[in-house]
């Protein structure tokens, strides 16, 4: 219970994330094009990924997760909840 | 014997496949509806073996055309041995693809490439132990380098004779398994006859939702899957999809774990590049400088070429006046025949050569996607996203290769959108009549001018499009490979292969086309089409009767509706006879009105007949439009 409390208040969008920090992908939402699409590029809920840096005026944000670094636009970014590491 | 290579995108694949086929071999491209796969003959041990390049893929869930095709080549061709190409510094990422080529049962070996990238990143794995947990041989590589490759072809030699199937059915959690093995013994066996398949391998394709094996499904077979798919996401609180891919993405993680060692990485200065060419600030000034540079040099390049060439062609057309009779209808025809040919080889290839190859450097070393990752907060203002850059910058060169690149892009939406907004960026034949007639007569700042108009042109059009198709495009999900040092063999066989493309489609259509226009010349037809054209020529643009047919010169190559108003207009000194404000609503028609046939073609094939239509149709209302409001602007009165 307690460990619940905790993860969901430290829970965030990935385009929220600021740049270097390290986070585990939560949930991942938007439909099964954009999960098939992530977990291509091996990136799956529970996987623990690098924010590089985000692109600015609402641009992307680049992770890194086992030296793969994707590029990822807002909208998606939005719509992926990771938790502190 | 037929090896096919299959592989994720940058896995070194295509340098493989040239070291093997090299440049003697008889090379093949057979175009499928959207992808091509490369054919090509080598020996090897004294063996011809037929080599297959198919398209780079991340997976074989089919979610782009590229996949589907390479899924459906090894399920239905005849596949001897596949060689699966895997960036050994990538490991537990590339295995998820290896664990789905081993769930097809074909005889597969790993090809473990760029082991000295990843021995680089401090990455040291054991094949021996590898090769113990897949169940197939593998070899390591350094394709780059030529290393390993005859032993790789050994191997997949005696695959291929023995026929050897990867020997390990991949082991997935047991109420997984339960499942699978409910599924599989429930659905009607005739489903897939069509595929050599096993039946667990079907089930696991109609849980993923693999609409290739789905549309085959009857009513009850599609029921049976729901329920089943039902009883995975009850237990696992996810999609059934979502199950299966999270076993095999764990059972990767696993593998790549267990047979590799990783120790301290060696200072590599490729990881700083991207903290300036991606910077916030610095990573938009060296776009634009790079992009300054590229162009320039293009068109230095080019320059260079152009004049030679085109004399040669004039002192050809001035030969055959000296052998034939030039009254006749034959002569009128040949000249049209060789000018045709002159701008094709003299116009457009002296600038689509070095375009080509810049870009393929730009493309191997790897830095488009960085321009996506820069842009897509601008794509996404006008309805795309950062991926559909690429095809934009190619149109600066020519439209034709820009068509053809949408295919990057995974929605069909996007496609289209990103199609008929690349025919609108002015290409290096536009660029001549923009530099030719504008600059010439108006002054540089004036061409600057148009070209920064056209960018407000293609950004409002692809606004207009993205709301006249409002479906939801998802978004940017783009790879940002690491740098590499671009090698001279797979730059030239890329320029090769996209240079070939485009004179396969364009020119055919430039010689009939001359041709046609030469006898159209001979009879006179061009009264007619004059006062055909006069609506809009006279009374819309107000410019002279005579500028009509360049319009339709201008629809076969671009670059000619300037050389052709030259010859319409009977005077090389254009002004003399059209003011400068009529020579600004000409080039700004020129400029947007129906793409070039060239282009026609290759939007057919893109984008399919109905929106090839819809796209003259625009262009030429847009053109018209815009020439109708610069008309206005600059102040020709309106009769």
């Amino acid at each position: 219970m307690l460990r619940d409390m905790r993860v969901h208040s430290h829970t965030r969008t990935l385009y929220h994330t600021g740049a270097y920090k390290r986070v585990r992908i939560v949930t991942i939402d938007g439909g099964r094009g954009v999960r098939q699409w992530l977990s291509q590029l091996g990136l799956g809920v529970g996987d623990i990924v690098f924010v590089k840096r985000n692109a600015p005026f609402g641009g992307p944000i680049l992770v890194e997760h086992e030296g793969t670094e994707v590029a990822v636009g807002r909208g998606i970014a939005e719509k992926i909840l990771v938790e502190d590491e | 014997m037929r090896i096919v290579f299959v592989g994720q995108p940058n896995s070194g694949k295509s340098t493989l496949f040239n070291v093997v086929a090299g440049y003697k071999s008889m090379s093949a491209n057979f175009p499928g509806s959207t992808v091509n796969y490369t054919v090509s003959k080598a020996r090897v041990g004294g063996e011809v073996v037929e080599v297959v390049d198919l398209p780079g893929t991340y997976s074989l869930t089919a979610s782009s055309p590229a996949e589907t095709a390479a899924k459906q080549f090894l399920l239905e061709e005849k596949v001897d041995a596949a060689v699966n190409v895997v960036d050994a510094s990538l490991l537990s990422r590339s295995l998820e693809f290896t664990l789905q080529l081993i769930e097809l049962q074909i005889p597969l070996v790993v090809c473990l490439n760029m082991i000295d990238e990843a021995e680089r990143k401090g990455i040291n794995i054991d094949a021996a132990k590898l090769s113990g947990r897949l169940g197939v041989p593998v070899v390591m590589t350094v394709a780059a380098k030529g290393i390993g490759i005859d032993r790789l072809f050994y191997v997949a030699r005696r695959v291929a004779k023995k026929r050897e199937l990867p020997s390990i059915e991949i082991p997935v959690r047991k109420d997984v398994e339960t499942v699978l093995a409910g599924l599989a013994g429930s659905i009607d066996g005739t489903l897939a006859e069509k595929y050599p398949i096993s039946k667990r391998l079907l089930a696991i394709k109609l849980l993923e939702g693999d609409d290739a094996f789905l549309s085959l499904a009857d009513e009850n077979d599609r029921r049976l899957v729901a329920e089943h798919g039902r009883m995975l996401e009850e237990t696992h609180g996810q999609p059934a999809d979502m199950v299966i891919a999270a076993e095999r993405h764990a059972l990767a993680m696993e593998i790549a774990e267990e047979a590799s060692t990783v120790s301290k990485p060696q200072r590599d200065i490729r990881g700083s590049i991207d903290n300036v060419l991606m910077h916030r600030v610095w990573g938009y000034v060296f776009l634009l400088g790079i992009m300054y540079l590229f162009f320039v040099a293009v068109f230095k390049v080019g320059a260079l070429f152009e004049a030679p060439l085109l004399r040669m062609f004039d002192s050809l057309v001035s030969a055959a006046a000296a052998h034939m009779d030039v009254s006749t209808l034959l002569f009128a025809i040949v000249k049209g025949v060789i000018q045709g040919v002159a701008g094709g080889v003299a116009i457009v290839l002296p600038y689509l050569l070095p375009f080509l190859f810049g870009l393929a450097v730009l493309e191997d070393i790897g830095y488009l996607p960085r321009v996506a990752f820069l842009m897509d907060a601008f794509m996404h203002r006008i309805g795309l996203h950062g991926t559909a850059i690429v095809p934009a910058i190619l149109g600066y060169g020519c439209n034709v290769p820009a068509v053809m690149a949408t295919r990057i892009l995974t929605s069909p939406r996007d496609r289209i959108i990103a199609a008929v907004i690349s025919t609108l960026v002015p290409c290096s034949a536009r660029m001549t009549v923009i530099f030719g007639l504008v600059a010439f007569y108006l002054g540089p700042t004036w061409a600057l001018g148009l070209y920064i108009f056209d960018i407000f042109v293609v950004a409002a059009s692809g606004k207009v499009i993205s709301k006249l198709l409002p479906e939801l495009t998802p978004g940017m999900i783009l790879e940002v490979p690491r740098y590499q040092a671009p090698a001279l063999v797979s730059l030239i066989s890329k320029t090769w292969l996209r240079m070939r493309e485009f004179v396969v489609v364009a020119w055919p259509l430039l010689i009939g086309g001359s041709a046609l226009l030469a006898l159209g010349d001979y009879f006179h037809v061009d009264r007619f089409t004059n006062a055909m054209l006069s609506p809009v020529t006279v009374a819309a643009l107000g410019l002279p009767a005579a500028v009509g047919t360049t319009l339709i010169f201008g629809v076969l190559r671009k670059e000619l509706s300037m050389i052709m108003l030259i010859q319409a207009l009977g005077t090389a000194n254009v002004v003399a006879v059209m003011s400068p404000p009529q020579i600004m609503v000409f080039t700004v028609f020129v400029t947007f009105y129906i793409p070039c046939v060239a282009t026609i073609a290759a939007l057919l094939k893109e984008i399919g007949a109905k929106f090839t239509f819809y796209t003259i149709v625009y262009t030429f209302l847009l053109a018209t439009l815009l020439g109708v409001a610069a008309r206005a602007a600059f102040g020709i009165g309106f009769l």
